[in-house]
C-alpha cells in the first residue's frame, strides 16, 4: 500500500497541480471566473475548423494506415518466410524514433532538396524539383502512416495468428468462399483488433505535434500545434489553456473507449495457427507486395537520412558531424550542438532511474488490492495528456512558489518521467502479475523471506520487464519533443530541440548538421530498440 | 484433555478455524499425525484441504486453534522458520534457476556450505532417478520429471514434516500410477512424516497410512484405507470413495431405520444406510429363500476388472453391485436375477463429528 505513495505524490505535484493551474489560467485568468476565452472559442469558426482539421487528418491517417496494414497483417499471420521475425521486429523501429528524426528523414528522401528530387532532376535534366510535398497535407499523412503502420500490423497480425483456424474452416465447410469468407467470417473475427488498432492510430495522430509543426505550415494546425503557437508566439495563455483542456477531455474519452476495446483483444501467448510458406503465385505476389510496401515506407526514408548526412555534392563527407562540435558566431544556439547529446544522455539516464523507481513502486501498488482501482485511472490521465500540454502546464505552474523550478534543469527529467511512466508500468506490471503466487510461497516454505525473497525470486522474474521499462524510459526521454520545446533552457537544450532549431534555419550547413544529429539520435534509439526487442522476445508486456 | 493422557502425537492440529471473507473454510479441525506416518487429506475441491495444509505450513494464519509439533506450538514461528517441506500443486519450480539451484534453494537459505549443497544435489537426484540433471532448465523437463524435482527440492533441507498438495494433479494415466508408488516408497524410505492432499481416492488408497476424509471445512472420518473402504462412517465419505447404495433414513421405528430400500435393525440413530456393493451377491434367479431378493438387471457398465451392475428389485429400488469381469459372462440387461445381501454389508451412516 505504501508503495503507491511516491507515485501519488509525484503525480499530484507534477501532473495534477500543473493541470489545475491550466484550468485556472483558462477559466480565471485574472484571478476571478472569466469565461470570455472559452466563449470566444465556441463562437469562432476558426477553432471549429481547427478541430475539424485535427479530426479529419487523424481519420485520414487511420484509414490509410489500415488500408496498408490489413493486407500485410494477413500475410504475416498466414505465411512463413525467412527473416519474418526480424522483419516484424524491425518494423517496430519507427515507434521509438523521435518525430524530429523522422521529419528530417522524410525531408532527406522526398523534400525539395531530398534524394529523390535530386535524382529526378539529374536524370531528367529538370530545373525545378518535380516532387513538391513539403508543407502539404500529403507528407503529414505519409509520415503518420510511417509511424503507425507497424503498430496496426503488429496488433492485427498477432490477434489474427492467435485465432483458432477451425473457425475459418467451419465457415468454409458451411460454404463461405472468396469475399463472403472475408465479409462474414474473417472481418467479424478481427473486428476488435481492427477497431483497437484504428483507435490507437487515431489517438496518436490526433495529438500529432512534431510532424505537423515541422513538415506542415500554419494552415495545417492540429489542436496540439495551435496550443504551442498560441502559448509561445501569440502569448494568448488563456486560449492555449482552453484548447489544452478541450484536447485533454477528448483524449480521455478516446482512451476510455480504447481501454474497453483492448479488453476484448486478449492475445493468447501460444498461437494455435500454423503459418506456412506461400505456394500459389497469388500468395507469393501478396507477400512480395507487402514486403515492398514495408521497405519503401519504413526503410527508404531512414536510409535517405543516413545517405544525406554523409554526402556532400555527391561525395562522402564527415563535415556535418565535425561541425557539430563548433559554435560559429551568429548561430542561434548558445552551445555547440554536440553538447546537446551530452545533455540528452544525462536527462535520459535521470528519467530512466526516476521512471524505474516510481514505475516499479507503482506496479507493486497496482499489483493487487483496493489501491489499484483508483490508482489505475489516475495513472491513465498523463497518458491522455499530450506532451505539449504537460510542458505548457509546467511553465504556468512551476515558475512560482510553492514549486519554483522554472530555471532548474530537473524540470526536463521530471516531464520526461511523466511521459515515460505509463510505459514503465506497462512493462513491469504484467511481469509482476505473471509470477504465480506459489513461487514466493515455495520460497518462503524453503526459508526465504524479506529481502532475500525479493532478490532471489521476484527480482529475477521481473528483470526482463524492468529492462524493457528502463530502456523505454530512456528512449522516450531521448526523443521527447513537445514538452522539451517548452521547458528546455536555452543553454541546456536536448537533441530534438536542437534538431528542430537547425531545421528551421536557412543554409546547407545547418540542414546538414540537423541530419547528422538525427543520425546520432536514430543510432541511440535503434540501439535501445534492439535491447527492448531482445528482452521482450520472451513476452514481457506489449501494447 | 486427550492429548495430556499418554503419548503426544508428533504433529497435532487442534481446533483450527479459518475464514475467508466471513465464510468459514475450516471449522474446528482436529487431527493427529504420528511420526513416520503418511496421512492423506481426501476431499472434493473447495473442502478446505489445501487451506489446512497452508495453515500448517504457516502460509495462512488461523482465526482459532493451533498447530503443535511434538507438543510445542509453532504459532510464533513464521513460515520460513518452521522447517516444513511443501510440494505445490503445479510444482512451482523457480523458472530462473537450474535444477541444482532449485534443489539447493532451501539449503542456501539456511546457510549450508557449497560442499554440502553439492553433495545433497547428487544424492537427491539419484534418489529421484534424475542423476545428471543438475544444469538443466526446469522448462525443459516433462511433467513427471518436474514433479520429482519438486519432491527433491522439498526434501533437500531435511524437513521435519513433508506436505504434498495434489502432487500428481497435473499428470495423467500410467505415469500417475507409477509415481504414486514411487512417492510412497521414497517417503517411507526416508522415514518422513507426511501430509498428502488429494481429491483422488485411488491416490489416497495407494499412498496413505491413514486417510482423513474432508467435506465443507470439516474432517468426517479418519481411518486406514482398508477400514475406510470397508466401513465408511458418513454418507459423504461413502459416496466420495465411490460407494453407491446410500439410502437416507426416512424414519425410525422400534430400533429399525426405514429407508426406501427397506427397514434395517440399527443400534444408533443413523442419517442413512449404506448397502456395501461388495457385500451384495448375484444368485440364481430360481432360488428363493430368506435374504434373497428378486429383481431385474436395469443397467450395466463395464469398468475393466469389474462390471458395475444395477439391479432393480421388484420393490422398485435399485442397488449397485460389482461382478468380476475376468471369467464371468457379461450380465444381460433385462435378465431376471436375485440378489443376496450379507448382514455385514448393511452399514449405518452417522453424522459428521
Amino acid at each position: 500500500m505504501l508503495l503507491g505513495l511516491p507515485v501519488f505524490l509525484f503525480l499530484t505535484a507534477f501532473y495534477v497541480y500543473p493541470i489545475l493551474s491550466l484550468f485556472a489560467a483558462s477559466l480565471a485568468p485574472e484571478g476571478r471566473l472569466d469565461l470570455s476565452g472559452a466563449a470566444a472559442l465556441v463562437d469562432s469558426p476558426y477553432y471549429l475548423r481547427l478541430l475539424g482539421f485535427t479530426v479529419a487528418q487523424a481519420a485520414l491517417s487511420t484509414l490509410l494506415t489500415l488500408a496498408l496494414a490489413l493486407p500485410s497483417a494477413y500475410v504475416f499471420a498466414r505465411f512463413d518466410f525467412g527473416g519474418k521475425r526480424l522483419l516484424l521486429a524491425l518494423a517496430t523501429l519507427p515507434f521509438v524514433l523521435p518525430t524530429v528524426v523522422v521529419a528530417a528523414a522524410f525531408s532527406a528522401l522526398i523534400g525539395e532538396s531530398g534524394l529523390l528530387n535530386e535524382a529526378l532532376m539529374g536524370t531528367l535534366s529538370l530545373v525545378e524539383p518535380p516532387i513538391r510535398l513539403e508543407r502539404t497535407l500529403a507528407i503529414i499523412l505519409i509520415v503518420h502512416v510511417f509511424y503507425n503502420y507497424s503498430v496496426a500490423l503488429r496488433l492485427i497480425a498477432s490477434f489474427w495468428a492467435s485465432q483458432s483456424p477451425s473457425i475459418e474452416e467451419a465457415g468454409r465447410t458451411l460454404g463461405a468462399h472468396g469475399w463472403r469468407l472475408w465479409w462474414h467470417v474473417r472481418l467479424p473475427i478481427l473486428r476488435p483488433a481492427i477497431l483497437g488498432a484504428a483507435l490507437l492510430v487515431f489517438i496518436f495522430c490526433f495529438t500529432s505535434f512534431g510532424v505537423v509543426l515541422i513538415l506542415g505550415e500554419p494552415r495545417f494546425a492540429t489542436l496540439e500545434v495551435e496550443i504551442y503557437r498560441q502559448a509561445t508566439s501569440l502569448f494568448n495563455l488563456p486560449l492555449a489553456a482552453a484548447l489544452s483542456i478541450i484536447q485533454m477531455g477528448l483524449m480521455y474519452l478516446l482512451m476510455i473507449v480504447y481501454a474497453g476495446i483492448q479488453r476484448q483483444v486478449v492475445v493468447e501467448l501460444r498461437s494455435p495457427q500454423q503459418a506456412r510458406t506461400p505456394q500459389r503465385p497469388a500468395e507469393r505476389a501478396a507477400l512480395a507486395a507487402s514486403l515492398l510496401v514495408m521497405f519503401t515506407l519504413l526503410f527508404a526514408p531512414l536510409l535517405a537520412l543516413i545517405v544525406r548526412a554523409f554526402t556532400l555534392g555527391g561525395g562522402f563527407t564527415l563535415r556535418y558531424f565535425a561541425a557539430l562540435n563548433s559554435n560559429p558566431r551568429g548561430s542561434i544556439l548558445f552551445t555547440p550542438p554536440m553538447t546537446a547529446v551530452g545533455n540528452s544522455l544525462v536527462f535520459a539516464i535521470a528519467t530512466m532511474l526516476l521512471g524505474l523507481l516510481l514505475g516499479t513502486a507503482a506496479a507493486y501498488a497496482l499489483r493487487r488490492g483496493r489501491l489499484a482501482r483508483w490508482l489505475d485511472p489516475l495513472l491513465m490521465l498523463p497518458l491522455a495528456t499530450s506532451a505539449v500540454t504537460l510542458g505548457f502546464g509546467f511553465i504556468i505552474a512551476l515558475d512560482e512558489p510553492p514549486l519554483n523550478l522554472r530555471s532548474s534543469v530537473v524540470l526536463i527529467p521530471i516531464a520526461h518521467t511523466l511521459v515515460a511512466l505509463p510505459f514503465v508500468i506497462r512493462s513491469v506490471l504484467p511481469a509482476l502479475r505473471a509470477i504465480p503466487p506459489a513461487l514466493p510461497d515455495a520460497a518462503r516454505v524453503l526459508g526465504a523471506h524479506g529481502w532475500s525473497l525479493w532478490r532471489r525470486v521476484e527480482l529475477p522474474l521481473i528483470a526482463r520487464g524492468l529492462i524493457v521499462g528502463a530502456v523505454f524510459a530512456f528512449t522516450v526521454s531521448m526523443g521527447e519533443f513537445g514538452a522539451s520545446l517548452f521547458i528546455a533552457r536555452p543553454d541546456t537544450p536536448t537533441v530534438p530541440v536542437v534538431i528542430f532549431r537547425l531545421l528551421g534555419q536557412p543554409g546547407a550547413l545547418n540542414y546538414g548538421q540537423a541530419l547528422a544529429l538525427s543520425v546520432i539520435l536514430m543510432g541511440v534509439c535503434a540501439l535501445a530498440f534492439i535491447l527492448i526487442e531482445r528482452s521482450r522476445s520472451l513476452g514481457a508486456g506489449d501494447f | 484433555m486427550q492429548a495430556q493422557t499418554e503419548e503426544v502425537a508428533y504433529l497435532q492440529v487442534r481446533g483450527i478455524t479459518k475464514r475467508f471473507g466471513g465464510r468459514a473454510v475450516l471449522s474446528g479441525i482436529d487431527l493427529a499425525v504420528d511420526s513416520g506416518e503418511i496421512i492423506c487429506l481426501l476431499g472434493p475441491s473447495g473442502c478446505g484441504k489445501t487451506t489446512l495444509l497452508r495453515v500448517i505450513a504457516g502460509l495462512e494464519a488461523p482465526e482459532e486453534g493451533g498447530v503443535f509439533l511434538s507438543g510445542a506450538s509453532v504459532a510464533d514461528q513464521p513460515v520460513h522458520q518452521r522447517g516444513f517441506g511443501l510440494m505445490f500443486q503445479d510444482h512451482a519450480l523457480f523458472p530462473h534457476l537450474s535444477i541444482a539451484d532449485n534443489i539447493t534453494f532451501g539449503l542456501k537459505m539456511r546457510g549450508a556450505s557449497a560442499e554440502e549443497q553439492r553433495a545433497r544435489v547428487v544424492e537427491l537426484l539419484e534418489l529421484i532417478d534424475l542423476a545428471g540433471y543438475e544444469r538443466r532448465d526446469p522448462a525443459t523437463l516433462s511433467g513427471g520429471e518436474k514433479q520429482r524435482v519438486a519432491l527433491a527440492r522439498s526434501l533437500a533441507p531435511s524437513p521435519s514434516l513433508l506436505m504434498l498438495d495434489e502432487p500428481l494433479g497435473a499428470l495423467d494415466g500410467i505415469l500417475r500410477q507409477r509415481l504414486m508408488a514411487d512417492l510412497r516408497r521414497i517417503i517411507k524410505q526416508i522415514g518422513l512424516t507426511a501430509i498428502y492432499v488429494t481429491h483422488d481416492r485411488q491416490e489416497a488408497f495407494a499412498t496413505a497410512d491413514r486417510i482423513a476424509v474432508m467435506n465443507a471445512g470439516r474432517i468426517e472420518q479418519v481411518a486406514a484405507p482398508q477400514d475406510l473402504y470397508r466401513r465408511p462412517a458418513t454418507a459423504f465419505a461413502a459416496q466420495f470413495i465411490g460407494l453407491r447404495n446410500v439410502f437416507p433414513v426416512i424414519s425410525m421405528r422400534d430400533g429399525r431405520a426405514a429407508t426406501i430400500a427397506g427397514e434395517f435393525a440399527v443400534q444408533t440413530i443413523p442419517d442413512a444406510i449404506l448397502i456395501h456393493p461388495g457385500g451384495i451377491r448375484l444368485s440364481e434367479a430360481t432360488r428363493q429363500c430368506g435374504q434373497v431378493l428378486p429383481g431385474k438387471i436395469g443397467d450395466m457398465t463395464f469398468a475393466g476388472s469389474t462390471y458395475q451392475v444395477q439391479v432393480t428389485l421388484t420393490s422398485g429400488v435399485s442397488l449397485w453391485l460389482e461382478l468380476s469381469s475376468y471369467s464371468a459372462p457379461p450380465p444381460q440387461v433385462g435378465a431376471e436375477v436375485s440378489i443376496e445381501i450379507e448382514p455385514d454389508a448393511v452399514i449405518p451412516m452417522g453424522t459428521p463429528q
